[in-house]
């Protein structure tokens, strides 16, 4: 298929990038493309100008300290031999090989695809979104970046910098789909450490549990300090069903999704 | 020096890994014109106004088509989503995109009819006014006495099966390129049946057959989607001829999944009756097919009605075949065409009797396999040649079957839920005449132009093979043309898995005359009654090679045909198998795994081994995306949801199976000069009954009496079943 | 807008239009081996290789790929020829309209050392074929890799 006309801009700057997005109200920044350009060539969505960030340097960065800092840049398939361990966990179930290599982790928390991989692990890590606009940068908790289907935190003319987290002692994702690495049916991603065998400071998020990635809370308070036995799991796989409100479609009903978000949950804290 | 038999690599290869082979969409001709279609949004509706004013004032637009020009919304309405209602011809296929979306079209939306059943109703809403109700076709095929075979019955089995409807899913779209240089209209498209195209065009358009010339180019597989000439084809073929410029039209892929024709969507409501040791004596039922908004796909719940006894000795059976309209894409041939469902259909039958009746599905089988060939069955399909139950026996020992079925015991124990199941089937094949020309050329060499149309078969490999062996040549010294109306008066195309076997039977008439053309120049030559062996003549002590004999007739010094034709009438023949699939099923969710997937084809001699088993690969994997994943599915009011690759599960390498690959060792021959019966759609025909009844297998371990009753069986079906 | 791609070590400036995909860029430059067939960036036919990564090139901008390296199935270095001796052997293409997008996954796969069938099975899984059942192709990339 064939995108529509759109005026381009490739800015070698985050300033320049930011003056340019504010100053158009028609503009849209693109990253690796692997959402935005399906939707402009099946001309379900349009732009007057696309802003081309590949190549702004502030944007492509990582960093693995006691604190773990990744640049909006960074493609799926770095983070396939990245040194924390669950963060290879999830690039290798995004997509193919392909996408891998162009998609970005930036692109996919702006995107919010209701099953985007990385608003998932993100709410699992609890990481900070840093967001920079014309007026500056700040800070955003992933819990409030997310604001719903394709719906982020980020105001007309931001940009999404980079994230920042703490590579989890433990982690685990599991994802169900149709086919290999095809959008979830289901998808349970779990971050946390595990002392004397009791789960702490366990945070859990899902895909197809709403109609957004959301945490779920009250399977995460079920595990909180308590140890890792069938009996907890059993617990929270509960909560968690009964927690979600999942989404149907053709791939999949809402009843079948409740289910598996249990089975993926079960399976995530038995791999932690 | 003997070709056939042998796994010869593919001559195709060298022009696709090269890069060089040319799809329809590679054509680029100087002034080349892009053509595009305004399609209905909705499933049914009244087209009241087609305003294309805006449109034709556009930048880049040559030229707009409307209703009144090229025929379209016939009876002023549109039948299903995607139909056809103007064209836009533009300089730029960017530019026509941008176009295409400022058509103007008054819609009136009509209630649609999507499901059969609804269909029958009365009152249902109408796809064809003209026709007065849905049902587009129906026959019944009886024979026997079925009244008193169902009386004498011990058991009584009754129930419905539904099969999908199938998206073919060519990885090339379809598209036609057309140009008129003022003398000769010539047509290149991704298709099957350039003849049939030929003959369409020139009557469209009001020209004779030399004035239309149809090339097939590379063609990015079709598997049956691609046998119809489609309205597409007329249209881009008038526009060239008005415009005299070159147009091209290549079908995006959202565009192609509506536009072309889906498989399958046939339903049986069945009564079977049988004595209590197994035997089938009498089967009664419907068969429904969800024809679409045009009634194309002719025969296909025919075909499925005829061979639904498949290789059961079955002495009793009426069915009816209904095909019914619905505002869906119009149904056609998909692989198999009519054999896969027929097979499904009784397969799940013989299943479901072994387990009523507490027989081995091996059993069930065994006491109903015909036993003596030739064999017409309870419609009037004579099977030609086979001894089904030796076949069938050294199928199940050469794959293994016991041994899979006792594994899957042993892991069952270990915790994994592993299902073994089993089909046989018997196809019709080959149909029609075919059409081989042989030309000798000056250097010894021969040019075969065959009138099949293969893409991606091997087809050229395979008659270069055979016409090697009867000309007793190196197969370098052959050379297959195919693809072109203008090299080749006429004849049918690659389809049904007739290539070889009609085509190649063909290919070895025409060269058994073109041996004797020459034989009777070298006799002048010579001067006696020579004898033809490894490209040479000999008698008396004297010899001529071929490439000599071309000489003296150039040179006046004898004289012969250098080029003969051969038209060959290959009537049906049955291929039988047997096949194997060993699937895994995690219980938790209710995925299914196919593991192994193990083929014993007897399909008459196999001409090469390794192409061979590459169609019993890929036809398995088609008739496995079938059992477990693909669906074209509609919403109520008639919109495709799975409207392209994304959302239509094209089973990818992760969910692809082991495959081993097995032909009779003692085959049983077609009557036909190559003896072959065609591999082309065997596996996809046993693979479907083969999985679903291994999935079945597998949750009969945990939840004894599960009994699958539809495709796909998804997910979400298993772990329904399983609560 | 003036760019410059580096196609098969060949330097080619074009004037593109922004919206212009990088696929179609590439087949006006006459290279058809690069093939359209879908419009979600699913099937892979129109994979390329672009500064050494396999992308799907009906998914990229060309104003995008401005000053890259990309790589088609007509890169015939020692790898590639490897491989299409291979798939030829190895009955690897039916139809012929996903080759190009085997052939340039399963070089990526090969040039950077690919271990089991299961790295390979994965590796192409972002192309589909139609015809093989993929089986022959596992095949294919198994021997040109020396495993």
């Amino acid at each position: 298929m064939y995108p529509p006309v759109f005026e381009y801009v490739r800015p070698a700057s985050l300033g320049e990038a930011l003056r340019i997005l504010e100053g158009r109200e028609d503009a849209a920044p693109i990253a690796g493309g692997q959402s935005l350009i399906p939707l402009l060539k099946l001309r379900a969505i349009s732009y007057g100008l696309l802003v081309d960030i590949n190549r702004i340097p502030e944007l492509r960065y990582a960093r693995y300290g006691e604190v773990v800092e990744l640049g909006a840049l960074t493609r799926h398939y770095e983070l396939e031999e990245s040194p924390c361990p669950f963060l290879r966990q999830v690039a290798v179930r995004i997509g193919d090989v392909q996408i891998r290599s162009l998609g970005t982790l930036g692109g996919s928390l702006a995107h919010a695809d209701p099953f985007g991989d990385w608003p998932a692990a993100m709410l699992a890590l609890g990481a900070v979104v840093e967001v920079a606009g014309v007026a500056g940068v700040r800070e955003v908790a992933i819990d409030d970046f997310i604001k719903g289907p394709y719906s982020t935190a980020l105001e007309r003319g931001e940009l999404i910098v980079g994230v920042r987290f703490k590579c989890p002692e433990r982690g685990a994702y599991v994802k169900f789909s149709r086919r290999h690495n095809d959008f979830a049916f289901a998808a349970v991603a779990v971050a946390g450490s595990v002392k004397d065998g009791h789960v702490i400071d366990v945070r859990i998020a899902a895909l197809g549990a709403a109609d957004r990635p959301v945490r779920l809370k009250k399977a995460e308070a079920v595990l909180a300090g308590a140890p890792l036995k069938p009996g907890v799991v059993a617990e929270a796989v509960d909560a968690a069903r009964k927690e979600a409100e999942p989404p149907f479609d053709f791939r999949a009903s809402a009843e079948y999704r409740r289910h598996l978000l249990g089975v993926a949950l079960k399976r995530a804290l038995g791999a932690l | 020096m003997k070709y056939v038999g042998r796994p010869i690599p593919r001559f195709e290869d060298d022009a696709i890994l090269s890069g060089r082979a040319q799809y329809v969409d590679d054509i680029e001709l100087p002034g080349m014109l892009y053509a595009g279609f305004v399609r209905s949004p909705y499933a049914h509706a009244k087209v009241l106004r087609v305003d294309l004013t805006d449109v034709a004032r556009q930048r880049g637009v040559v030229a707009v088509f409307g209703p009144r020009e090229m025929g379209f919304a016939p009876g002023g309405k549109v039948r299903y989503q995607g139909e056809a209602v103007a064209m836009v011809v533009a300089s730029d296929r960017y530019l026509l995109y941008d176009t295409l979306e400022k058509a103007v079209v008054e819609y009136e939306p009509l209630p649609a009819v999507l499901d059969v059943f609804e269909a029958l109703k009365p009152g249902a809403p109408l796809v064809d006014e003209g026709l007065g109700t849905n049902v587009a076709h129906e026959t019944v095929y009886e024979g026997g006495d079925v009244e008193k075979a169902m009386k004498e019955a011990e058991v009584m089995l009754e129930g419905r099966f539904t099969i999908q409807r199938i998206i073919p899913a060519a990885m090339e779209p379809r598209g036609v390129v057309a140009s008129y240089d003022g003398d000769v209209l010539t047509v290149w498209s991704s298709t099957q049946v350039p003849f049939d195209i030929r003959k369409e065009v020139a009557k469209a358009l009001d020209l004779p057959l030399t004035k239309v010339r149809v090339i097939q180019p590379f063609v990015g597989s079709a598997f049956g989607s691609k046998l119809l000439v489609y309205p597409e084809e007329i249209w881009v073929s008038k526009a060239a001829y008005l415009l005299k410029r070159p147009v091209k039209w290549i079908a995006t892929r959202s565009e192609d999944f509506k536009a072309t024709t889906h498989g399958r969507a046939l339903t049986l409501e069945y009564k079977v009756g049988a004595t209590r040791d197994g035997r089938v004596l009498a089967i009664e039922g419907v068969v429904y097919a969800d024809a679409g908004a045009y009634y194309w796909g002719e025969g296909l719940a025919d075909t499925a009605a005829r061979m639904l006894p498949g290789p059961y000795d079955i002495r009793h059976g009426r069915i009816k075949a209904v095909s019914v309209l619905t505002n869906k894409t119009p149904l056609s041939a998909y692989r198999g065409a009519g054999r896969p469902e027929a097979t499904l259909f009784i397969e799940r039958i013989m299943d479901r009797l072994a387990d009523e009746l507490g027989l081995d599905r091996v059993e069930v089988r065994r006491r109903n396999l015909i036993r003596q060939l030739p064999y017409t069955n309870v419609f009037g399909m004579t099977y030609d040649t086979g001894d089904y139950l030796e076949t069938f026996e050294r199928g199940l020992e050469r794959l293994g079957y016991r041994q899979l079925r006792s594994w899957a015991e042993e892991e069952f124990k270990k915790g994994r839920l592993i299902g073994v199941g089993l089909s046989v089937y018997v196809e019709i094949t080959t149909f029609g005449y075919e059409t081989a020309i042989l030309r000798a050329e000056r250097d010894g060499t021969f040019t075969l132009y065959t009138a099949l149309t293969p893409h991606g078969q091997g087809v050229a490999t395979a008659l270069a093979q055979v016409v090697a062996d009867e000309l007793e040549v190196s197969i370098e010294s052959v050379k297959v043309v195919w693809g072109d109306t203008a090299l080749v008066p006429d004849g049918i195309g690659t389809m049904g898995s007739r290539s070889i076997t009609a085509g190649g039977s063909a290919a070895i008439l025409a060269a058994r005359r073109l041996k004797d053309e020459l034989a009777k120049a070298t006799e002048k030559l010579l001067g006696c009654k020579p004898e033809y062996s490894s490209g040479e003549f000999k008698c008396g002590g004297k010899s001529a090679s071929v490439r000599d004999v071309v000489k003296a007739v150039y040179r006046r010094e004898a004289e012969a045909q250098l080029t003969v034709e051969a038209i060959y009438h290959a009537d049906a023949t049955y291929p039988f198998g047997v096949h194997v699939a060993v699937v895994e099923v995690d219980p938790e969710t209710g995925f299914v795994k196919p593991l192994l997937y193990k083929s014993y084809d007897d399909v008459g001699f196999v001409v090469n081994p390794l192409l061979a088993a590459g169609q019993a690969m890929g036809g398995a994997l088609q008739g496995i995306g079938q059992a477990l994943y693909e669906e074209a599915i509609y919403d109520e009011a008639g919109n495709l949801v799975t409207a392209n690759l994304a959302f239509y599960y094209v089973p990818t390498a992760a969910e692809s199976p082991k495959y081993e690959v097995y032909f009779a060792e003692r085959p049983h021959p077609s009557r036909h000069l190559t003896g072959t019966k065609g591999i082309g759609e065997a596996a996809t025909i046993a693979s479907t009954p083969a999985v679903v009844s291994a999935v079945e297998d597998a949750l009969r371990r945990i939840k004894p009496g599960v009994r699958i009753e539809k495709t796909p069986v998804t997910p979400e079906d298993v772990w329904h079943m399983l609560r | 807008m003036r760019i410059s791609l580096r196609v098969n070590g060949v330097l080619y400036e074009v004037d593109v239009e922004p919206r212009r995909l990088l696929v179609h860029v590439l087949r006006e430059l006459g290279f058809t081996s690069v093939r359209v067939g879908c419009d979600t960036a699913t099937c892979g036919a129109c994979t390329v290789l672009m500064n050494g990564r396999p992308v799907k090139s009906c998914n990229v901008l060309a104003v995008q790929a401005d000053g890259a390296e990309i790589y088609t199935i007509e890169h015939n270095d020692e790898v590639m020829s490897r491989l299409k001796e291979s798939f030829k052997r190895n009955h690897a293409a039916q139809c012929g309209y996903c080759t190009s997008g085997m052939l340039l996954t399963s070089y990526h796969l090969v040039k950077r050392g690919v271990k089991s069938e299961v790295e390979i099975v994965e590796g192409i899984s972002g192309v589909l074929c139609r015809c093989t059942g993929y089986q022959n192709v596992v095949k294919a990339v198994k021997e040109a890799a020396g495993l």
